[in-house]
């Protein structure tokens, strides 16, 4: 449908200075100017290369054994402060029909919300926050937000800034295409623009990947769609869970279903349900709930509250809800145990 | 008649001089000089070289007066006039597009069922038909510069692009209750279309406002260099004139040469005619000055505009679910600074310092304070067409407008008193420096003829 009938009155207007300046004579000497063509604001081609920086060795799937006492801090506020996004389909997004937040990542906050006020409306007692995937540790240091669930994937590197909750979804890296293209895999993919958003895991595997593809950081996952439509990328490459609510938004794109060259004991298909012949993921992704460091009986009540939905058949729900065909192995199983970086004092 | 007299002693020959040893370059060059100095020993041969000389004073006056003439036209009524329109049309059609990038996301924003969405609509077409009649308007001021049109036609078609990538975000938005997810990335469309606008479309528009204010500068200078110009030459050729006559007078028995007298004429009635046709520019001076000093408060109160007109849009993307790469505290604190929050700026007036600051206090408490508590529909509708926030921007809108205008109005007035440009300045001065030049040449000639 049309909303804004703007071609003729356009045309019109170009018309008008096209024809004057035949009138005044200038025609043969007039030369259209170029015109930039859109680009989604803060897209960066090359994305810029981070720092380096030497994470500490850790295991990010463990976490601080489960408490099921509420932490008193929010009990006694009466609300909980939860940073998410607002484009992620499926996982974190503002469902535009109704304005409010949904997804699997959101179910997940309900869960953590009903458990600490039993009796009271989830929906009254959770406050969302969007933030950005580049900001969320940030936010929650600087006290903005008390929780990130925002289908983060769990690093040694960031968890010397937050704590991680033990791991509730296992995920991998694969690639979104156009449907017409001729791309099998990311092997396809050397020395083509390939998009992810700023401040993830993605890019850096996509900048590492032996075929060398050409990572393109954006603000937002929309805005790698927006790209990939508009040919200006020849592919979003980020967790399989992220792409396939990206194919939701526009179903001609598919997801690629060559496997990628892989390098001895490799482990990015670990936690995939199918063998390594027909898995396309090249990265290990924990998702991880992420609190303050020093929000100990936060994070112990929610890994109280996911030990709990991975039990009673919760979880299974929310997957088959949200992610029916995302290729995981399950309700990842929860570790507990020392952590050489986080949090203080274990 | 016969002559009696002059160069009585011719010098000796130097060419001929024996040289002494040296380089072959030297050498030449000492011969080349010896040719020359010989070439004009005999006085027939210096009365040429004056003549000549004269002719190119002649030449040098008709052709300063020609770009004077030029200067004296461009910064006449009709010209200035002319900038002045091109640069408010830049202006306003940089307002205009700024309004229309407020509808579009203001519009996406609003509830599907709400009334709102229709006069968003509204404001968006109006705010459209307002550009492109201003294009419209403009096209027929550029006066057949190609630099002028070329500018407008790089504004044309970017709105085409900008228009379309909105028409896109719209269409996908249209039906977000059906279609949610087409809505979704409407979103990031629109986004884009807003990009787009503020990082191309609007710099665009404000290069055409730049282009045309420079140029009224650039007539208040040009006017002055042609003036000192003008009676700069006037002045050295009357002078070369009154020094070629003694000279003559001196070679020939004292007696005046009628051609450089008619010369001479000639030129004071091309200074006299000068003094006439630039006795409009001291009063264009004056009016080029006040209108300088006007333009650039209008330049502060514009930029205090376009920069609240992107605060809003900014808010009305954040919270149509748009992040971007800026985080909240951060997109916070560029609402402060575009919106001028703290009023330090030049150009505001205290009314203006009255109504930023209800804005901003009510930025901070419907809209920051409800989205960090997570109230999102609060937020919403206090930014939308009757919400707090967006009352208190129209009434600070409306003053900024309203105090533009004012200074429009002002600067318009000093234009168009500015007084009608000379229209035969270049034309009479050049016919004057025909004659004088004649008169030159016959003359020279009538004494050379003689002396030999």
């Amino acid at each position: 449908m049309t909303i804004y009938p703007t071609g003729p009155r356009r045309a019109t207007a170009v018309l008008a200075v096209g024809l004057l300046l035949a009138g005044s004579g200038c025609a043969s000497s007039y030369q259209p100017p170029p015109v930039a063509s859109p680009y989604p604001v803060g897209a960066q081609q090359p994305a810029p290369t981070p720092s380096p920086i030497n994470p500490p060795d850790c295991d990010a799937r463990l976490s601080l054994r489960p408490d099921p006492t509420p932490p008193s801090k929010y009990v006694e506020q009466g609300y909980i402060r939860a940073g998410v996004d607002q484009t992620m389909t499926r996982m974190t997004f503002r469902d535009p029909a109704t304005g409010e937040f949904t997804g699997f990542d959101i179910e997940l906050l309900y869960e953590v919300a009903k458990a600490m006020f039993p009796g009271k409306d989830p929906k009254e007692t959770l406050r969302f926050v969007v933030v950005t995937s580049g900001e969320r540790q940030q936010r929650l240091n600087d006290g903005t937000v008390d929780i990130v669930a925002d289908s983060m994937t769990a690093t040694c590197a960031r968890a010397t800034e937050v704590a991680f909750s033990t791991d509730y979804l296992d995920s991998g890296q694969t690639v979104l295409v156009r449907g017409d293209s001729p791309y099998q895999g990311i092997g396809d993919l050397g020395g083509k623009a390939v998009c992810a958003a700023t401040g993830t895991t993605s890019l850096e595997h996509t900048r590492a990947r032996p075929e060398k593809p050409l990572p393109v950081s954006v603000p937002n996952w929309t805005d790698c769609l927006v790209m990939l439509q508009q040919k200006q990328v020849e592919a979003i490459s980020t967790d399989h869970n992220v792409l396939l609510g990206l194919r939701d938004l526009d179903p001609t794109t598919r997801l690629v279903t060559q496997p990628p060259s892989r390098p001895t004991g490799d482990t990015s298909c670990d936690w995939h349900d199918e063998p390594k012949s027909a898995c396309t993921w090249f990265s290990d992704e924990p998702h991880a709930i992420a609190t303050r460091q020093d929000d100990v009986a936060l994070l112990r009540f929610v890994n109280h509250v996911l030990e709990q939905i991975r039990q009673n058949g919760r979880w299974v729900q929310m997957h088959e809800e949200w992610l029916p065909e995302h290729p995981d192995n399950g309700p990842p199983p929860a570790r507990y145990g020392p952590n050489l970086s986080w949090p203080p004092g274990m | 008649m016969t002559l009696t007299e002059l160069d009585p002693d011719p010098r000796p020959d130097l060419a001929l001089a024996p040289t002494g040893p040296g380089r072959p370059g030297r050498r030449l060059r000492g011969v080349r000089r010896r040719r020359l100095r010989r070439l004009l020993v005999p006085t027939p041969n210096r009365f040429i070289l004056v003549g000549i000389m004269l002719v190119l004073l002649f030449a040098l006056t008709a052709g300063v007066a020609g770009l004077a003439a030029r200067a004296a036209v461009d910064a006449g009524e009709v010209m200035v006039t002319s900038a002045a329109q091109m640069s408010g049309n830049a202006q306003a059609m940089h307002r205009w597009l700024a309004e229309a990038d407020a509808a579009a996301t203001g519009r996406f924003l609003a509830p599907p069922d709400s009334g709102q969405r229709v006069q968003l609509n509204r404001n968006y077409e109006d705010a459209l038909g307002e550009v492109r009649r201003l294009l419209g308007e403009s096209a027929g001021l550029t006066g057949g510069d190609p630099a002028r049109a070329t500018g407008l036609a790089r504004v044309a078609n970017q709105l085409s692009i900008y228009t379309e990538l909105v028409r896109r975000a719209q269409e996908l938005g249209a039906e977000p209750a059906d279609e949610p997810f087409d809505a979704l990335l409407g979103s990031a469309y629109l986004r884009e279309a807003s990009g787009y606008l503020r990082g191309v479309l609007l710099p665009a528009a404000q290069q055409l406002w730049e282009d045309e204010t420079a140029r009224l500068s650039e007539a208040r200078r040009d006017g002055q260099f042609a003036l000192f110009g003008s009676i700069g030459t006037t002045l050295l050729t009357l002078v070369a004139l009154w020094w070629g006559q003694r000279y003559l007078r001196r070679r020939t028995k004292r007696r005046v040469s009628p051609g450089l007298a008619l010369a001479t004429a000639a030129m004071l009635a091309t200074t006299g005619w000068l003094v006439v046709s630039w006795r409009h520019w001291p009063q264009a001076e004056e009016r080029l000055t006040v209108a300088g000093r006007k333009l650039d408060q209008h330049r502060d109160l514009i930029e205090i505009q376009r920069d609240a007109l992107r605060a809003r849009a900014d808010v009305h993307l954040r919270l149509g679910g748009n992040s971007n790469q800026f985080g909240m505290v951060a997109l916070n604190e560029r609402f402060k600074r575009d919106a001028h929050c703290d009023s330090t700026v030049a150009g505001f007036t205290d009314q203006m310092r009255i109504l930023v600051g209800v804005w901003c206090s009510g930025h901070e408490r419907y809209i920051v304070e409800n989205e960090r508590l997570g109230a999102h529909p609060a937020a919403v509708a206090a930014a939308l067409p009757g919400g707090e926030v967006a009352t208190a921007f129209t009434h600070y809108d409306n003053e900024l407008t309203k105090e533009i205008d004012r200074v429009d109005r002002e600067i318009y007035q000093e234009l168009t008193n500015t007084p009608p440009a000379p229209t035969s300045l270049g034309v009479v001065t050049l016919l004057l420096c025909l004659i004088g030049a004649a008169g030159v040449a016959v003359g020279i000639g009538v004494r050379v003829r003689e002396y030999r």
